[in-house]
């Protein structure tokens, strides 16, 4: 017996019990947010362990260190409630690491108390030229994709302004991806001629060796008169539904930012989608640099198609990251026979019947759902590959898969969040590591005789 | 704000605050790296035990985030019951938290034991469970009769004072300990205490089967449940923790009869002391020749690396950051080595309050506490610092030390040492600017880590890396791991050739 080895094939429907979850809670996509707003205190309004959790979490993914602080919510708020602590703590941070912004969020144990965060620290006077927002992320609904969602939204709500005057500037809303990504995605609007501003931007947050004196704060991160200008933007592109729209609906309400709502872009069409309604901003010719690895990969595509072609894949992990890879890999002529997520939401289901109907797939689509059921599926009918996180690595080992890790969070692995999935380069890398896992599968069980060097 | 002020708010607030909690660092807002009740009642005594099937009833984040981290090497007798490698909860959501949660967990036993048939079931409580009042006793005690099978429960809430260890392990000295009968052997103990890591629990056995001891279970390391039932056969209790208070040792020994022995498996001294210690309460002629036996033969295996080592260490200036948990360790493991470490801790502060058992190492290696009172508690005041220095290497760098301040510097001829206090954080980075250290440990709290930029700096957290620190290896495993840090190519090229001095 092995790992996972007690999965049984015959399919079982369960109502309660959910096994190997494919999702954290809401404060961790908060946090990660909340990281990626420049001098920003992300803070916990929770119990002491929420933040451990998370922190740890991130840091597996990131390797890198930073701050996040909490209420230390203990029996006596359970009683009489949170706000005493929330306030003390709103008062030591702002004393204690100075930061530019504190981003709060809660947590399942302050929302089942009913804590009123806005009641609450409505008349906390303020420090001089500081900020401080609230997002509600009980951990019993969405996922961390959500909480991601919900802080980016209150970040909207609490600053964005509308002053009247014209930025030139569309509002990129990232969604939960790397800093790799954000950067690529930042460098292809830089090459088309749009000026933006992006929430958040985490590029620059976990780069940096040495930052951890008490009271500094890394340079990355979208500055918080970015963010209050981001109402002066012409346009919003919100990049995948679940992590993005939110905020970018938020801003058209509050400031009238009309918004496109795109997927990530995640290989060839997504990209050129996204290409595309840059052009429309910036009026500008492609620039030669995004044409020729356009070009690139295309000729990637076809040079190793043999090796990829009509392979099965099993999609797991952040809906808006497995529906732009299910396009992609279909799109060249894979077959994303599965594609989990653990982020509730009908959306998922309905994007991924479109997108096996447009290329005539056979294929199963769940949301919510758990890696329980995926290796049900896979114990009665395999796929070629493995593609997601790295909690997928124990189902890779006792199914035998060949694995891509991509999403988050990957945390047995290096360098992975320095480098981009995102626009044509991210195509490249993608290839890369598909057809990377698929050939050293081919090396590892073919005859010997077939071992050549071509 | 100044410090007179900040202990005046600190303390107002504390007083009124702080009737439940015996803890320190839980300042709200402040930063801090403790866990929570959940966290420490499942990762650190569950989880190590194989053979239990864990349900989390709450949301499932809690579930996700504690799946999956411990290394472990053991496995149950029934390979059918080995569920390290799953995850399960109840995943509760807006309606059960409305409605309340216990039919949703009532059917997720019901599942469990329909897919998996496990022996036993324990479920573990999380926040909005405690709230919303979920009578979770009283599904498992139903849970039991309807499936034949045991079930415990633990109200491991995270926001519960209480630590969870400590619930966690009362409630299997109260339900497990004692309801099996195994054999167990001429010299029987138990291990008690927390490694997170399998790989020292091996190393012990391995020594242990050297001299004649058998284990009968071992508790927060890497056990089994099939041997936890027999605990109460052995007749003596290892007990080896930097965190959890002895009081639980004494639980068993109310219970059982077991005594217990402190046991202490890093750093050669430690583990020697530990060894005779043990043969000594068994005061057995063999039994001790036994292990003077095997420290000769052990020491004897490890002394030409050592050797190799010390050498290669020799001069070596290592900073360590005090912390409660893992500086001991280095301390122990960098004797060994004969480096000796330059330690640098924040200064404590006095206040109303009760003192607790782990804070006591700080004291110990701070030196700059007054007595403990057993009304006064001590905190860190975040904003100043001493340093320990060796008094040989205290010499050497004495000059270039700027003397604009007027600090306190106290030198201490029984532990060789000169003690700087009192010093603001950039006096004290200067300080390590002078020192240039070859080897940097940043500690739990990774302060400093600016200074450490500078020299080459490591975590080194055991459960995450290669090796293990304990054991007559331990040392020896440090010292690869110092000289793979200190001698990595890449402090050549750290700084870029426009940025170089």
């Amino acid at each position: 017996m092995s790992m996972l080895d007690l999965t049984p094939q015959e399919p079982i429907t369960r109502q309660a019990l959910r096994i190997n979850p494919l999702a954290g809670c809401q404060p961790l996509g908060a946090i990660y947010a909340s990281l990626g707003i420049h001098g920003c205190m992300p803070h916990s309004h929770g119990s002491s362990g929420c933040s451990r959790y998370q922190k740890t979490l991130l840091q597996r993914h990131f390797r890198r260190s930073f701050k996040v602080t909490t209420s230390v919510l203990k029996e006596s708020a359970a009683i009489f409630g949170g706000d005493a602590n929330l306030k003390t703590a709103v008062k030591n941070i702002f004393d204690l690491y100075n930061p530019e912004i504190i981003a709060v969020h809660t947590t399942c144990l302050s929302e089942t108390i009913g804590d009123d965060i806005k009641a609450c620290l409505c008349d906390f006077p303020l420090p001089e030229g500081k900020y401080l927002i609230h997002a509600n992320t009980p951990s019993y609904a969405g996922s961390h994709i959500t909480g991601f969602a919900s802080l980016a939204a209150s970040a909207i709500q609490y600053l964005a302004v509308d002053s009247g005057s014209p930025n030139d500037k569309v509002c990129i809303l990232p969604g939960f991806v790397n800093p790799g990504d954000m950067k690529e995605i930042k460098r292809i609007s830089g090459l088309m001629g749009v000026h933006y501003i992006m929430l958040p931007d985490t590029c620059g947050v976990f780069g940096q060796r040495g930052l951890e004196k008490i009271n500094e704060y890394p340079a990355g991160g979208t500055k918080v008169a970015d963010i209050i200008d981001s109402g002066n933007c012409k346009k919003t592109f919100a990049l995948g539904k679940y992590a993005s729209e939110a905020a970018a609906v938020q801003l058209r309400e509050q400031c009238g930012v009309p918004l496109a709502l795109m997927d990530l872009p995640i290989g060839i069409e997504a990209t050129d989608r996204f290409i595309m309604a840059l052009k429309q901003i910036s009026r500008q010719d492609v620039s030669y640099d995004l044409e020729e690895e356009r070009e690139q990969v295309i000729d990637i595509i076809l040079d190793a198609h043999p090796y990829f072609y009509h392979k099965k894949i099993a999609l797991f992990g952040d809906p808006d990251l497995i529906i732009a890879l299910a396009e992609f890999t279909a799109g060249i002529g894979m077959i994303p026979q599965y594609a989990v997520s653990g982020t509730p939401g009908a959306y998922f289901e309905d994007r991924m019947r479109e997108i096996f109907r447009k290329y005539k797939i056979d294929g199963r689509a769940k949301s919510p759902a758990d890696l329980f059921d995926l290796q049900q599926w896979l114990k009665n009918e395999p796929v070629d590959l493995l593609m997601g996180d790295t909690h997928g690595k124990l189902l890779a080992r006792a199914e035998d898969l060949p694995f891509v890790r991509i999403g988050f969070p990957v945390m047995d692995r290096h360098v992975h969040s320095y480098l981009p999935v995102v626009g044509y380069r991210g195509a490249i890398r993608v290839l890369d590591m598909i057809l990377n896992a698929l050939m050293d599968r081919l090396d590892r069980d073919c005859p010997e005789n077939d071992l050549v060097f071509i | 704000m100044s410090l007179t002020e900040r202990i005046h708010t600190q303390n107002k607030f504390l007083t009124g605050e702080r009737d439940l909690s015996t803890l320190m660092m839980d300042i709200p807002g402040v930063l801090c790296k403790h866990g929570c009740c959940y966290m420490a009642c499942r990762g650190l005594v569950l989880s190590p035990i194989s053979g239990i099937l864990i349900i989390t009833h709450g949301p499932a984040g809690c579930s996700y985030y504690s799946w999956g981290g411990n290394r472990l090497h053991h496995r149950p007798a029934n390979a059918r019951h080995d569920y390290y490698s799953y995850s399960f909860s109840t995943n509760m959501e807006e309606s059960d938290i409305i409605f309340g949660g216990e039919k949703k967990l009532q059917q997720a036993i019901k599942e469990a034991v329909e897919i998996f048939h496990p022996p036993v079931i324990a479920i573990c409580s999380t926040c909005p469970v405690g709230l919303i009042g979920d009578d979770v006793q009283a599904i498992a005690e139903a849970a039991e009769k309807e499936h034949g099978i045991k079930v415990l429960s633990f109200s491991c809430e995270g926001f519960k004072s209480i630590p969870g260890y400590r619930l966690a392990n009362l409630g299997i000295i109260e339900n497990v300990i004692g309801t099996g009968q195994k054999n167990a052997g001429k010299y029987p103990v138990n291990i008690i205490g927390e490694f997170y890591n399998g790989r020292r629990a091996q190393e012990i056995a391995r020594i242990f089967q050297q001299i004649g001891y058998d284990i009968v279970a071992v508790l927060m390391g890497d056990g089994s449940y099939e041997d936890l039932q027999s605990a109460q056969q052995a007749k003596l209790n290892l007990f080896s923790s930097d965190k959890v208070v002895a009081d639980l040792v004494d639980v068993m020994q109310d219970k059982f009869g077991t005594r217990w022995l402190r046991f202490n498996f890093i750093g050669m001294d430690n583990i020697i002391n530990s060894l005779k210690n043990m043969a000594g309460f068994f005061s057995d002629p063999e039994l001790l020749s036994k292990t003077e036996d095997l420290i000769a033969k052990e020491l004897e295996r490890v002394k030409d690396s050592m050797d190799n080592y010390k050498l290669k260490l020799k001069d070596k200036v290592a900073v360590i950051f005090e912390d409660e948990f893992v500086t001991r360790h280095y301390k122990a493991l960098l004797a060994d080595l004969e480096v000796s470490p330059v330690t640098v801790g924040n200064e404590l502060l006095r206040r109303p309050g009760q003192n607790e058992i782990g804070f006591l190492s700080a004291i110990e290696s701070g030196g700059n506490a007054p007595a403990a009172q057993d009304d006064t508690r001590y905190d860190t005041d975040l904003e100043h610092y001493h340093i320990n220095f060796p008094v040989s290497l205290y010499e050497k760098i004495k000059t270039k030390i700027k003397r604009a301040h007027d600090h306190a510097v106290r030198s201490n001829p029984a532990l060789g040492s000169i003690l700087i206090s009192n010093l603001s954080q950039s006096e004290t980075e200067q300080l390590l600017i002078v020192l240039q250290p070859d080897i940097y440990f940043p500690g739990i709290k990774e302060k400093f880590a600016g200074v450490g930029a500078a020299s080459p700096s490591c975590f080194f957290n055991a459960d995450e890396y290669r090796f293990d620190y304990g054991g007559f290896q331990g040392a020896v495993h440090l010292a690869q791991d110092l000289l793979m840090t200190m001698n990595m190519a890449v402090w050549q090229n750290d700084v870029a050739p426009w940025r170089r001095i």
